[in-house]
């Protein structure tokens, strides 16, 4: 075949022959192009993917999907965990799909938050309408799967609603010491209406705010508050109080090379520009990139033209660091399983409008 | 303060989520309500690796209309319907892997679950990656 | 409804009728605040 001696004429920049025939193109360049963003002085290039079953059908590679060789080369790989911080590595996926689970992360899933507010009492200082909008932003910890949407117009039940009060007065005891002078989240208490302790038979799982120390309003002596708040579910993208997470987003990894050429006051010069401290120097004197992860691609290091050449900034267009903070009320682990069933709940919801139609 | 009633949530079912504008089995203009970039991009993005489909292409006309459109045009004997089946069935099995691997991923080394999602503030030490 | 203030000087509460003085009975300040309705209000926490 043409392909293979053109493979062959081109297999010098390559290392294996036979793996750049299954996984990826013949040409190094056109290699290099298809599957790293390059970051140059002058400004980023391959930034936008090919993603065209066509694309690179001369050069005998294959660029459709396949869900077996998704599967192959697809990767998860955590590499930090706390309660509500989780960052891990999806290798082996494109944009579109890592972008529509970050998507749905934000603004589709479901949560519980304020979103009614009766002042019964407030001589705070805050006026009601901020004091409002402070309490529905408190993240609310309950299982929201248990919850209906509430239907607009309808009366509130206890299957759509939950119900908080918050009744403080700020007083000075005998000792001249000011009580209550902040008003914090753990000073709401769950109302339950109806059968909802039937609903909630650990007391592990009775609603309550996520964190117990936000505060709410300063009081000075004399003031109260007394208010009834009514809480709803709904999703993020009606508004940000019913997003589970504080932020969610993605990296693409960074991927460093640097000359060999580099060494000596080159080699010092370089790792001193570096503003996160992602070099290090070898013992022979050599520079490399040992922190690429640190790397924010702020091009300090190859700022000087003399050292673009030496430098070679890109990012591995398929592997993604991808960072879920949770709010406080769902793990993040839990938040990225619900956004995959949203994606699937999605198109099966299309699938069916589609069958309906036929 | 305006009465802005909560928008509508659809249910799962629900029927005329799609609108399909064709006059050859080839192509159509599928309309999407209530659906954005999240899979309107996935779509085009599976769609394009069809090596069925000639064009595919999305848009969202109007940022107050709850509304996007995607052409699709396909090549000779499969239509645009069955490009947009095979579409919608390659995001599921894309997400069904990433869900397995999640899974498998969290059996052997421990990820944090709900249940010990602490509520009490104990400081975040600020995190190396970012 | 009567509409009643508080003086800001003393916090005595005062009735004060169409046409009266703005001015507190008890110690003549000329600052009053309106006192907050026992009504129930609601609002949408956005």
């Amino acid at each position: 075949m043409a392909k293979k001696s053109k493979e062959n004429g081109s297999s010098s920049a390559s290392n294996n022959n036979n793996k750049q025939d299954q996984d990826g193109l013949p040409d190094a360049l056109l290699e290099n192009q298809r599957t790293r963003v390059r970051v140059g002085n002058a400004g980023n290039e391959n930034t936008r993917g090919i993603y065209y079953s066509g694309a690179y059908t001369s050069l005998g590679y294959d660029n459709s999907f396949s869900l077996d060789k998704f599967k192959k080369n697809f990767k998860i790989n955590v590499l930090s965990d706390k309660p509500d911080h989780l960052v891990f590595e999806m290798i082996g996926v494109d944009a579109p799909i890592a972008n529509a689970l970050r998507r749905i992360l934000i603004s589709e899933i479901p949560t519980m938050a304020i979103e009614r507010v009766f002042m019964i009492n407030n001589t705070s200082i805050l006026q009601d309408e901020v004091l409002a909008h402070r309490l529905g932003l408190i993240p609310i910890k309950v299982d929201p799967k248990i919850f209906n949407y509430k239907e607009p117009g309808k009366e509130y039940t206890a299957e759509d609603t939950l119900i908080f009060t918050l009744k403080v007065r700020c007083y000075k005891d005998a000792n001249g010491e000011t009580i209550n002078g902040t008003v914090l989240s753990k000073h709401l208490t769950w109302v339950p209406t109806d059968d909802q302790n039937e609903m909630f038979p650990n007391e592990a799982d009775h609603p309550r705010p996520a964190y117990d120390d936000i505060p709410i309003v300063k009081l000075r002596p004399g003031q109260a508050l007394e208010v009834q708040c009514y809480c709803e579910k709904n999703i993020g993208r009606e508004h940000i109080k019913w997003s589970p997470v504080g932020t969610a987003f993605y990296k693409i990894l960074p991927e460093i090379s640097v000359s060999d050429k580099v060494t000596g006051e080159k080699a010092k010069k370089l790792k001193q520009s570096c503003p996160m401290n992602v070099y290090d120097i070898e013992d022979s004197g050599k520079a490399f990139a040992a922190r690429p992860m640190d790397c924010t691609m702020c091009r300090e290091c190859i700022r000087d033209p003399e050292m673009e050449p030496f430098v070679k900034l890109e990012r591995v267009r398929d592997h993604f660091i991808f960072s879920i903070e949770s709010v406080g009320t769902i793990a993040p682990k839990t938040l990225f399983q619900d956004a995959i069933k949203i994606l699937i709940d999605k198109c099966s919801t299309v699938e069916n409008s589609l069958n309906t139609q036929i | 303060m305006a009465d802005t009633a909560p928008t509508k949530i659809e249910s799962p079912n629900v029927i005329n989520k799609v609108e399909v504008i064709s006059d050859r089995p080839d192509c159509a203009t599928f309309i999407f309500v209530d659906e954005d970039h999240t899979l309107g991009n996935a779509l085009h993005y599976v769609l394009m690796k069809n090596p069925k489909v000639d064009f595919s292409g999305y848009s969202i006309p109007h940022p107050s209309d709850n509304k996007m459109n995607l052409r699709i045009q396909t090549k000779g004997n499969t239509t645009a319907q069955d490009a947009i089946m095979n579409g919608l069935s390659d995001i599921k099995d894309i997400s069904q892997s990433v869900d397995e691997r999640i899974g498998e991923e969290s059996n052997q080394s421990h990820i944090y679950s709900d249940a010990q999602l602490c509520h009490r503030h104990d400081g975040h030490p600020t995190n190396r990656l970012f | 409804m009567p509409c009643i203030y508080i003086c800001g000087e003393c916090g005595a509460e005062n009735e004060i009728k169409p046409k009266e003085p703005i001015k507190c009975k008890d110690c003549t300040y000329r600052i009053m605040y309106k006192k907050r309705t026992d009504r129930m209000i609601q609002f949408e926490a956005r």
